[in-house]
């Protein structure tokens, strides 16, 4: 294939990881952001998800699709559930201490892991797709009479990377609405920039802490039921989301969404491009760079603020 | 209608408040007056929840307030504006007045009450909080409590740091919530601001009051005072 066209690829491949990426990295973001909360535990929240989607899948039975698209709504509303109850029984009773919470969301990750292993054994669990389509796309070549479109053999995308890039661009966009246009959004910026002038105008912190802690899981929980028809699902699977969302949110600034969704863009496709026309390998080398040239040169982020 | 009894409160080992007593009538301007680090900021953080007492009560109107949670107090009808204004940054003129508003009962129409009180607040209510002047913020700031249509309006050095023709809106603001029938306590350390101000006054030192001062005894004893805020 042509440099152009393979380009066109990776940056296709790219987009798709991007699309789970933001998503996946803006839950752990928004948790840290609103809750001063590192949780190490977001991966195993990923990984609970896309096992939730077998399981949902497999309960449904009937169409693919149909199997998907109650995934699609059940796993994250598990899964956000499941984190609620973690935030009521463990991150409220060690006060929300950062470096508590670290230790407790490690616990918990094990707890998860070992949970999932216990019940759901060691194999990887396919999900059917909810369609099988796959797109060819076009190319430009230059001819006698002039520019040409053509199709060059190998450059095809499946219809359902292409949804992927959509459902996930649709979701942040409803997280942006959810944030930026509602009262409960207002509530939870307010929390994020003084909790205690929150509290003083009337905001029950630690429901929000709550509900946030639930909506950052069942973001996480998305990309995996998203992402489970190209993976599968399995026990261990969390690991690399979450290496990949903290270097996304510390790239686009702890805290800051916007930076997020920059930083998942940046990485999605720089790992695209570099893994196809180099190594998967290097891609990840690559990111770890930019996250260690990051805190060297601009601490704070890309998009976040330097604090006094 | 705020009463505070042999309240004490500690941040963490060091006590910070070790009997404070205080009553602050509906219609009237009570100052809290006392050098720094006397406890005057603790108090009105202890009245809001954000430090719990170790001991006293704290009531609005014979409620008990002790040991209510801190999210609660401002539907009870208390406005705080905090030492150094303390806005919500990134959020816009717009949306801080909405924050008052959702901790009280008042209708969406007590933007435009605010905006009239402070038109400048008009003209920026899509701007960022952080992005306003050091007096836009403080304006800001009272809008913000007074959003929620309190009975209490508690402000702790709210003319601290402004320029002459802002310390006048605020204290002109301030008078007029007093004729509306408000509670204020007004925390200060300044003397022009309490004379000015105040129409009683309680002193406080060392996280203890030492006794409620009237107009009257401030005009008969005004060394008093000087001596008490060491000036």
């Amino acid at each position: 294939m042509e440099f152009g066209p393979h380009l066109m690829l990776a940056l296709l491949e790219g987009a798709v990881t991007s699309a789970v990426l933001a998503l996946t990295a803006m839950g752990l973001s928004l948790v840290f952001g609103v809750m001063r909360v590192v949780n190490v535990a977001h991966g195993a929240f990923f990984m609970l998800g896309a096992v939730a989607a077998w399981w949902i899948a497999q309960l449904v039975g009937a169409h693919p699709a149909l199997g998907f698209a109650a995934a699609l709504l059940a796993a994250p509303l598990l899964v956000g559930a499941g984190a609620m109850l973690a935030d009521r029984l463990i991150l409220a009773r060690v006060g929300y201490d950062p470096e508590r919470t670290i230790v407790a969301t490690i616990g918990l990750m094990y707890v998860i892991e070992q949970t999932v292993l216990m019940g759901f054994g060691p194999d990887a669990r396919p999900v059917a797709p909810p369609f099988d389509a796959r797109i060819a796309l076009p190319w430009v070549e230059r001819t006698a009479e002039g520019l040409a479109l053509y199709w060059p053999w190998g450059l095809s995308i499946t219809a359902y990377k292409l949804f992927v890039i959509a459902a996930a661009a649709a979701i942040l966009a409803g997280l942006w609405a959810l944030m930026t246009r509602t009262g409960a959004g207002l509530v939870m910026r307010a929390t994020q920039q003084d909790r205690d002038m929150a509290r003083a105008f009337g905001v029950p912190v630690s429901r929000v802490f709550a509900r946030v802690f639930g909506l950052g899981a069942a973001l996480a929980a998305m990309g995996a039921v998203l992402v489970v028809p190209i993976q599968q699902a399995h026990y261990l699977m969390g690991g690399d989301p979450l290496l990949l969302s903290f270097i996304v949110v510390i790239i686009g600034g702890l805290g800051s969404l916007p930076g997020t969704v920059v930083a998942a863009l940046l990485i999605g496709m720089t790992d695209g491009i570099v893994s196809v026309f180099l190594s998967p390998t290097l891609a990840k080398i690559v990111a770890t760079l930019a996250v260690a040239l990051v805190l060297v040169f601009r601490p704070q982020g890309l998009m976040g603020r330097a604090r006094a | 209608m705020l009463e505070l009894a042999g309240v004490h409160a500690a941040y963490g080992r060091v006590k910070v408040l070790a009997g404070v007593d205080l009553a602050a009538r509906a219609g009237e301007i009570h100052c809290l007056a006392g050098r720094n680090g006397a406890g005057k900021t603790t108090t009105l953080r202890a009245v809001m929840g954000l430090v719990v007492p170790g001991a006293g009560r704290i009531a609005l109107d014979g409620a008990d307030l002790t040991g209510v949670p801190a999210h609660r107090i401002a539907a009870r009808g208390i406005g705080y504006v905090p030492q150094g204004r303390r806005l919500f940054p990134d959020m816009t003129v717009a949306e801080n007045l909405e924050m008052g508003r959702r901790a009280g009962t008042a209708g969406p129409g007590i933007r435009d009450r605010m905006i009239g009180l402070f038109p400048r607040l008009g003209e920026r209510l899509d701007q960022r909080a952080h992005s306003l002047s050091g007096g836009e913020q403080q304006m800001l700031a009272v809008a913000r409590a007074l959003s929620l249509e309190p009975r209490v309006l508690l402000l702790d050095e709210p003319t601290e740091g402004l320029q002459p023709s802002m310390t006048a809106l605020i204290r002109d603001v301030t008078l007029r919530m007093r004729d509306a029938g408000l509670a204020v306590v007004l925390v200060e350390s300044r003397i022009d601001a309490i004379t000015a101000l105040a129409d009683r006054v309680t002193l406080i030192d060392t996280g203890r009051t030492r006794g409620t001062l009237t107009r009257a005894d401030l005009a008969a004893d005004p060394a008093r005072l000087r001596r008490h805020l060491g000036v």
